[in-house]
């Protein structure tokens, strides 16, 4: 049975910096999207080809989520960028991390035992990857926030003196916190998810090779699309929450 | 802490690098994807809203110019029938003013040839009257010839004169 490990195993080294498997694999979907985008940038026409008709889909339905949750078509445009980056990347990420890959690696010794590490894991099932996200978000919807409505009454929902002084300023401090408890929140999300699930395909696939993992593929098919939802929309909300000028109350 | 940091394989290098791949990749998308996309499709929005503004334009005038067909169609209509009923009168009109003319013109053949036919008549008479008047006179001729004193020049006049009368 293939070894099961928390940490991304790194493959090889540039330097001192070290290359893992899920590295490789975040940089070949950062590499596929990047190709998608030149050549929807190359043949875009006012009469959409299939491609181009594909992302003009997955923008409206997004941009329609979006306008669900901010009620402005102009606030959609205005955040889509990192609202659908993370939901593209996200999903391209869990959905080439299915692509039955890993059974490609290099050969190695665990313990003294031969062992086989996969040259491609799934990206989310990295912590480095999940964490990079979520702090990424976080920095992003408190920035929105100060550019939506200033630096001083978005960090008032934090640091409050105002009457009821010890309650308000308690209030504050927990929600301080939770901005920080939301990069735990949403990096362990995704990789308990994605991570759970490359081990449940390990198992069933070392048990039963055929056919019986086929139900749990396309189950990881749809956690991987409902995981990259999950965390777009929860960045979306805390972005409407930020940018509301009364405070998102 | 630096113990379960290890553990879960957290790396500031692979952090910062998959920090760095999504920035990379929002950039990408945001300059070829997502500003692209949304101007193409906001032109296309403007188009089709153009499109539908003009197909509603076209529509109200082709109403219009149904109705406006309509109700010349109608003023037509009544302008024929108006020509028609006319056309009708004056042909009447027309008509009567023949059948006059011709009426006249046949009186006045009618008339012609009566007088022809009278001045025929008269001719023929005055030829007759001067036959009759001829043959009077011989038989008067022979009958003086066979009685000479019988001549009687008077008497031969009147009774041309009878003669003539009769006819």
């Amino acid at each position: 049975m293939p070894e099961i490990s928390l940490k991304a195993e790194e493959i090889f080294h540039i330097g001192s910096f070290p290359v893992t498997n899920a590295l490789l694999l975040s940089f070949v979907s950062l590499l596929i999207l990047v190709i998608l985008s030149f050549l929807i940038k190359n043949r875009l026409k006012m009469v959409p080809g299939k491609l181009q008709s594909v992302f003009e889909l997955l923008l409206e339905q997004i941009l329609k989520l979006m306008d669900s949750v901010l009620g402005d078509r102009k606030l959609s445009e205005k955040y889509l960028p990192i609202v659908a980056t993370i939901f593209l990347f996200i999903m391209t990420s869990n959905w080439l991390g299915l692509l039955p890959l890993g059974s490609i690696g290099l050969n190695t010794t665990h313990q003294g035992l031969p062992s086989v590490i996969p040259l491609f894991r799934s990206p989310a099932s990295d912590l480095n990857f999940t964490v990079a996200l979520a702090v990424i978000s976080l920095i992003s919807i408190n920035l929105l926030g100060i550019l939506a409505i200033g630096f001083k009454k978005h960090f008032s929902k934090f640091f409050n003196f105002h009457k009821p002084f010890p309650v308000i300023s308690f209030v504050g401090v927990l929600e301080f916190l939770s901005e920080f408890v939301k990069i735990v929140s949403f990096s362990f999300r995704l990789f308990g998810n994605v991570f759970a699930g490359e081990v449940l395909l390990v198992i069933v696939g070392f048990l039963v090779p055929y056919v019986v993992p086929l139900p749990f593929m396309f189950l990881e098919v749809f956690v991987g699309f409902i995981q990259a939802f999950i965390f777009s929309m929860l960045t979306l909300v805390f972005v409407a929450m930020a940018t509301a000028k009364d405070g998102g109350h | 802490m630096q113990e379960l940091v290890h553990q879960l394989g957290i790396n500031w290098k692979l952090l910062l690098s998959q920090g760095a791949n999504f920035l990379i990749l929002l950039i990408v998308l945001t300059l070829l994807v997502y500003r692209p996309l949304a101007k193409v499709m906001e032109e296309r929005r403007k188009k089709i809203e153009f499109g539908l503004v003009g197909a509603e334009e076209a529509e109200r005038r082709l109403k219009e110019i149904d109705q406006l067909k309509e109700e010349k169609m109608t003023e037509a209509d009544k302008n024929a029938l108006k020509l028609i009923s006319e056309a009708e009168k004056k042909g009447q009109k027309r008509f009567d003013e023949i059948i006059k003319v011709a009426e006249e013109k046949a009186d006045g053949t009618l008339a012609e040839a009566a007088r022809i036919a009278e001045h025929k008549k008269q001719e023929e008479l005055d030829r007759l009257f001067e036959k009759a008047n001829a043959l009077i006179k011989e038989a008067i001729v022979k009958m003086v010839e066979l009685d000479p004193k019988y001549i009687d020049d008077k008497l031969i006049s009147r009774a041309a004169e009878v003669i003539k009368e009769k006819a």
